[in-house]
């Protein structure tokens, strides 16, 4: 891996899983952020920071395809998917950390971005601002809705727990 | 007696701001007073803490599964290219100064020896030669790391890389004893230049920099170490070429002269 950008790319990584939730997807919009930035590499001023430059291309990216698709409503069912409970947690490899990325899939997509550029990748609210090309009362209105539904959602979960197979019995006194 | 500082209530915003750590050191002294003084907000804040930790282990996991293979050659091409913007960006100056020197040592040519003392001039490099040897230098690392150089050389493809450059850039022929294994454009201020990869009758890696000037002129090739590389420029009408190595400067020379021919 090139020494310039070999810290960048897992966290590209990441957020392309976050704003695609399907590990192939996924690796496409890597593939095609990285294109794009070659093509644009002559643009890019080293004294600017280049992770965030690299983000902003992904999210460009990301956003014209999403343009695309939604012109062609092959994304219709997609949507579907993730706005459903059947939330395609499956998908990942992981395991133990399924139920944490699937109710972060559940967000809505713009939610979904802020808080992984915020709360995981840890970009400044005016940062991500810029990249998202939004004003940043937005960017923190977006991550408190978001904070909001992951807190409600895992009332929710917690809730529902007591179904599933789980460590609660744990919690169960001895008199 | 001291007036008390007047301090902004901690609103809703302040505590995400603290978990999003987007706070100066003052305000989250703050903040962690009045959640001293708050334990249900606290716990709340301790909560979406804990939620943000487990996102990133979360989606760190699922992104380390993925193999990179299918990005090792974008991200080695990009990296060549931002390293480039590097050191061009470091080298402004120094390449500033050249191209004054530069088209001094082409007047001096063309007017006699007028202006410019031909000694120093001769010794600064002309701006498409530092590139040319910061792209061979990139090479040369790829080399080591021993990246799949993109597609074997065909010298179509290698035209055609040439055609595409904005303008056609005329490749000279290469003798038998040399292959061209791969070429690429390189982005430079200059506008785009030709990289081309070949391998010597000794397996050893040259490449051969070709780019557009943007005056006319015919010049000789004139060899020189740029510090661990070797390198042989000449001018050809507006274009520009640069054979890069690491081996004998007198052979690099003599290839030079055969190619400007």
């Amino acid at each position: 891996m090139h020494p310039l950008l070999k810290d960048h790319i897992l966290p590209l990584r990441r957020y392309a899983l976050a704003l695609t939730s399907d590990a192939d997807q996924s690796d496409d919009l890597v593939q095609e952020t990285l294109a794009r930035a070659i093509e644009g590499a002559g643009s890019w001023d080293p004294r600017r920071d280049l992770r965030k430059w690299l983000f902003g291309i992904m999210h460009n990216t990301h956003a014209s395809g999403r343009r695309r698709c939604s012109l062609e409503k092959s994304v219709a069912g997609e949507i579907a998917a993730m706005s459903s409970d059947s939330a395609p947690a499956s998908q990942f490899t992981s395991v133990h950390f399924s139920e944490t990325i699937a109710s972060l899939m559940r967000l809505p997509d713009d939610q979904r971005e802020v808080m992984v550029l915020i709360a995981v990748e840890a970009f400044s609210y005016k940062d991500a601002a810029e990249m998202l090309n939004l004003p940043v009362g937005t960017v923190m209105s977006r991550l408190a809705r978001a904070r909001e539904a992951l807190r409600a959602e895992q009332g929710h979960v917690e809730r529902r727990r007591p179904d599933e197979p789980s460590h609660r019995p744990d919690l169960r006194l001895v008199r | 007696m001291p007036e008390p500082t007047i301090q902004e209530p901690v609103s809703e915003l302040d505590l995400m701001a603290y978990v999003d750590d987007q706070l100066d050191p003052e305000r989250r002294i703050a903040v962690e007073e009045h959640l001293s003084r708050h334990p249900i907000l606290a716990a709340q804040v301790m909560d979406d803490l804990r939620r943000r930790d487990e996102l990133r282990l979360a989606l760190t996991e699922a992104a380390s599964t993925l193999s990179d293979h299918r990005l090792e050659l974008p991200t080695q091409q990009l990296g060549r290219r931002l390293s480039l913007r590097i050191a061009l960006h470091k080298n402004r100056r120094a390449i500033a100064a050249s191209i004054l020197v530069g088209v001094g040592w082409v007047a001096h040519s063309m007017f006699g020896g007028l202006g410019v003392d031909p000694a120093s001039a001769a010794h600064i490099l002309p701006v498409y030669a530092d590139e040319a040897v910061e792209a061979y230098r990139t090479v040369l690392v790829e080399a080591r790391h021993e990246v799949d150089l993109p597609g074997a050389g065909e010298r179509e493809r290698i035209g055609a890389l040439a055609a595409n450059a904005g303008t056609s850039i005329p490749l000279p022929h290469l003798p038998a004893a040399f292959a061209p294994v791969a070429s690429h454009l390189v982005p430079c201020d200059s506008g785009n230049a030709v990289q081309m990869l070949i391998h010597g009758p000794d397996e050893e890696l040259l490449t051969l920099f070709a780019v557009e000037t943007d005056k006319f002129s015919i010049e000789p090739p004139h060899a020189e170490a740029v510090r661990d590389v070797n390198v042989a420029y000449w001018q050809s009408g507006w274009f520009a070429y640069v054979l890069s190595g690491t081996g004998d400067p007198k052979e690099l020379l003599s290839l030079a002269f055969r190619l400007s021919r």
